[in-house]
């Protein structure tokens, strides 16, 4: 016998299929002919489904790539520039491919507001991330829009020196505590 | 965020999962009936609780088909002392499957996931997870895959 087949019928002594599905992928034994006629045509499917695949399925691969890569930055504590809100939004609307200023309608905000957030210079704020999770299809939620903003401003707070001595020097009276 | 069910106290419990890297892990491995030193040449990831990192809940088995678009799931196996009857954790390999869906994604394969069970199995697969059956094998890709993700790893816990 061979040995997954083994395990299969050690397995069923204990487990019913059902039971056996929540806890296995067990892969068929099949010899090496056969596997090479199977792998053939399913090639040739795979092919196929390429070849065919519709706009609207490039579209949900994309975003739920740019999802999942999200996520996992968002779960990492370094800052990465290629991750911030501004770039992040610039390739969003790479992958839906419009025109800025279609896109800026189809969201409700003047599109110079839209330049001023993709160039950095202006932030996002709830509203606009409610939007783009809208926009999206909820396939991103609004929160990982807000959360990319929330993570560069803690990273700009710890390092923007120049900032820091700026605002400090229109503080007045401020208190005083010996370290 | 994986979680993990604990059908005793019906408490969800974070999971993660991690590439082993070194086959010398799969050594000896407590637990598992298939000899899992025979993965070696493929991607293997482990899955385990947070709070108990050091024991191995399951195991995955994947295959990069780049030239196709898809990864194969070669194998899965849950730690028998996890899985009693009635079992103590439930969606184990559930969240290996996502985790294989999400891989598919990342790589720009549509998440697109290749299996080839066991023959009487297949419709148990395909009622469970979704798949579909293309000749021996069955596949899962887009809103199928998404789904397996959503239901198994969710979206808002970040």
């Amino acid at each position: 016998m061979k040995k997954s087949e083994e395990i299969y019928q050690k397995l069923k002594e204990k487990l019913t299929d059902e039971e056996i599905v929540e806890r296995y992928v067990i892969p068929e034994e099949i010899s090496e002919a056969e596997r090479q006629v199977v792998e053939e045509e399913f090639r040739a499917i795979r092919m196929n489904m390429l070849k065919e695949r519709s706009e609207q399925q490039r579209l949900l691969s994309e975003l739920m790539r740019m999802k999942l890569l999200i996520r996992d930055y968002l779960k990492n504590s370094q800052y990465d520039e290629a991750f911030s809100f501004a770039n992040q939004l610039q390739a969003y609307i790479k992958i839906i491919d419009r025109p800025k200023k279609d896109f800026a309608e189809e969201i409700d905000i003047h599109p110079t507001r839209l330049s001023r957030i993709l160039s950095g210079k202006e932030s996002p704020n709830i509203e606009l991330v409610y939007r783009l999770e809208k926009h999206g299809g909820q396939l991103i939620p609004a929160i990982y829009w807000w959360k990319l903003h929330a993570k560069q401003l803690e990273y700009l707070i710890q390092k923007d020196e120049q900032k820091r001595l700026e605002e400090s020097h229109k503080v007045k009276n401020h208190l005083k505590f010996r370290a | 965020m994986l979680l993990i069910l604990n059908t005793a106290t019906g408490e969800f419990l974070e999971a993660f999962i991690d590439k082993l890297s070194d086959c010398e892990e799969l050594k000896g491995l407590k637990g598992f009936e298939f000899d899992w030193q025979k993965q070696c040449d493929y991607e293997v990831y482990k899955i385990a609780l947070v709070e108990q990192p050091d024991h191995t809940l399951g195991l995955i088995s994947c295959i990069d088909i780049p030239q196709e678009l898809r990864v194969h799931v070669n194998l899965i196996e849950v730690n028998s002392s996890d899985i009693g009857r009635p079992k103590k954790l439930d969606r184990i390999a559930g969240c290996l499957i996502a985790f294989a869906c999400s891989l598919a994604f990342k790589r720009r394969y549509g998440g697109f996931v290749s299996l080839m069970p066991k023959t009487k199995l297949i419709d148990l697969y395909q009622e469970k997870y979704g798949f579909r059956q293309f000749g021996r094998m069955l596949a899962v890709q887009y809103e199928a895959s998404a789904e397996l993700i959503k239901n198994y790893i969710g979206d808002e816990e970040i």
